[in-house]
């Protein structure tokens, strides 16, 4: 439940601000001249933000468009990211978003069209090479649908450039939007998972693992074609069942043909990005484990990365080939 | 270890004579000192500390900073700016949560404090440096604020600074009719309020404090056996994981028993990685 709205001033006749406010009427509002005037501000405590984040609509002005970090993608050539918005409304607990910015507030940037923009330049500039451009990078790309409405704003977009792909990070199961179009082709939904029994402990306020596959199921079924993101890899007593028992579920049923991909990774953080969050829960057991530094990464070490990622990729491999299945290392 | 005096948990900057005295009543502050024209009310028992800046904006930036050095509270305290304030609207009497104000004399802005929207009615200030008779936007009008807000936050943090504000004149109802009195009333009137904002306020200040301290037997730990400096940073973060795996087990006699600091962390890092074997995430 958002309280407590932030409007910068520039863009409160834009229709996606008015649409946001008229979703959340009974939420304070004011006007402010830049985001940056409250967030990512110093001497701000991202925990206790957490418990009541505010929304800020704002006007992004510039880099709407980056390169993906490398080991992000699949098999494209080139991969680039947007963020439409920054922090996410789940609160999970590996997440590096909470080591990014000392603000849980979200902020939102309602210039869908400015992106698009750049989106299109971005194609132009790269003509005769293979795109993929990622969504959900630095938030969850359909938690907000209902308010926002960025994914349908987005897949029509992409529905006019088939010429490259669009991935929708989420772990919503807030599906309607997409149930409600036809299937697009070069577009992928792609969810994040983890054992049930991991995600319970982990992804707080995100939904349940049960509900999460029922959706993918769902979108598959109706033609969508789907991804599954087992990232990070969580360590644990008996993973190996509990990872087995995740993807046997998850495949039963499914309708393969629209399973697009399926990518893992280990769980890795910058070091000072670690610190941040460690000292942000030191209460919680995932940060207390003895992980390895390496440079400036921290992981749970080579030992552990390498005999997980064998593991999931041989548990993947009775279910389809090798093309489909990824590993990200960033 | 540290000299942070965890006594008080609430640290309240007011402007006026008129104003403190409703507080110190409420509270049962008594007199600590009178230096440098800023009087310092207390009361250990309860938690609160309360100064008296005077009026402007720059008083009550020191004023914060001087009720700060005088006691070291550590970050994890709520800082408090109450006061009377001019109103476009009103009614006289209402309490405010202000949540956004503005330097009138620079243009610079602060959002204090977490918002409690079931406790009180949210609304911006600008903090002017003569009194407002104009009420020309449609929000709070106070004289200290600003000074407070650039000053706070870096005390404790931005969630726990928080400014109130119960009108006490507005375009209809001139500030000439401010008293004593009618400042005394204006408070009782809203010392409900005030009570259920620190009810709430408590509880993050608790739960901060007990997330962000050392735990209990460590100080003593720490003087037990001989620590470097760095080795006293390594410790308490060896601790830290260890509490959390082991938090119903006691390290005070394992340390006693340790024949240096060294020792004892490379038990307790055998320990975690014991446990990293069959590792639980709850």
């Amino acid at each position: 439940m958002i309280e407590t709205v932030f409007v910068e001033s520039q863009i409160i006749d834009h229709p996606i601000t008015k649409r946001v406010l008229s979703c959340l009427p009974k939420a304070d509002l004011l006007n402010i001249n830049r985001y940056q005037e409250l967030f990512n501000k110093r001497q701000q405590n991202f925990r206790l933000q957490k418990e009541k984040p505010a929304l800020i609509l704002a006007k992004k002005h510039d880099n709407f468009v980056l390169p993906a970090p490398s080991g992000f993608g699949m098999d494209s050539q080139k991969n680039f990211y947007f963020s439409h918005m920054y922090n996410c409304i789940y609160d999970c607990r590996y997440c590096f978003l909470q080591g990014m910015y000392s603000s849980a507030n979200y902020l939102l940037f309602v210039n869908f069209e400015d992106f698009f923009r750049s989106i299109s330049e971005t194609i132009q500039n790269n003509a005769g090479s293979s795109l993929t451009f990622f969504s959900g990078y630095d938030c969850d790309s359909l938690a907000f649908e209902k308010i926002t409405s960025f994914a349908q704003h987005t897949l029509s977009f992409f529905k006019e450039h088939p010429e490259v792909e669009f991935e929708l990070r989420t772990k919503s199961v807030n599906i309607e939007t997409l149930l409600n179009l036809e299937p697009i082709s070069n577009c992928v939904v792609a969810f994040s998972l983890s054992p049930e029994s991991v995600a319970d402990v982990l992804d707080k306020k995100a939904p349940r693992v049960n509900k999460r596959i029922r959706a993918i199921k769902k979108l598959a079924k109706s033609g969508w074609l789907v991804g599954l993101r087992l990232d990070p890899l969580i360590f644990c007593e008996n993973w190996r069942g509990l990872y087995s028992e995740l993807i046997e579920e998850i495949m039963a049923d499914l309708e393969i043909t629209n399973l697009h991909s399926v990518s893992f990774g280990p769980l890795r953080y910058p070091k000072k990005m670690y610190n941040t969050i460690a000292a942000l829960y030191p209460e919680e057991k995932l940060f207390a484990f003895p992980m390895q530094t390496n440079g400036q990464l921290v992981s749970y070490g080579p030992e552990i990365e390498n005999e997980m990622a064998t593991y999931i990729q041989d548990e993947l491999k009775k279910y389809l080939g090798a093309d489909r299945i990824f590993q990200c290392l960033i | 270890m540290n000299n942070t005096n965890r006594e008080f948990k609430f640290f309240w900057v007011v402007a006026l004579r008129s104003e403190a005295n409703a507080l110190i009543k409420k509270f049962n502050l008594k007199s600590f000192s009178n230096h440098c024209n800023f009087p310092i009310y207390i009361n250990r028992k309860n938690g609160h500390a309360l100064v008296i800046s005077g009026v402007g904006s720059i008083k009550s930036a020191v004023a914060t900073m001087y009720l700060n050095k005088t006691f070291n509270p550590g970050q994890v305290v709520a800082w408090i700016n109450i006061g009377i304030a001019g109103h476009f609207q009103g009614p006289v009497g209402t309490l405010f949560q202000v949540i956004k104000v503005v330097n009138n004399d620079n243009g610079k802005s602060f959002f204090p404090g977490l918002r409690f929207p079931k406790l009180a009615k949210a609304a911006e200030l600008y903090t002017v440096s003569s009194p407002e008779n104009e009420f020309t936007l449609p929000v709070l009008y106070d004289m200290e604020a600003a000074g407070f807000c650039e000053i706070a936050p870096s005390l404790s943090c931005n969630e726990l600074t928080f400014v109130l504000k119960i009108v006490s004149d507005t375009s209809e109802q001139s500030q000439s009719l401010i008293t004593k009195k009618m400042i005394a009333d204006l408070f009782n009137k809203n010392s409900d309020m005030i009570d259920n904002l620190l009810q709430a306020v408590v509880k993050i200040v608790d739960r901060e404090r007990a997330r962000l301290g050392d735990p209990i037997e460590m100080d003593g730990i720490m003087c037990s056996l001989h620590f470097t400096e760095t080795n006293r940073l390594r410790f308490r973060k060896i601790y830290k994981k260890w509490w959390c795996l082991f938090p119903n087990k006691s390290l005070a006699d394992r340390a006693k028993k340790a024949s240096s600091a060294h020792d004892l962390m490379q038990s307790m890092e055998l320990d975690i990685a014991t446990e990293a074997q069959t590792w639980k995430l709850k």
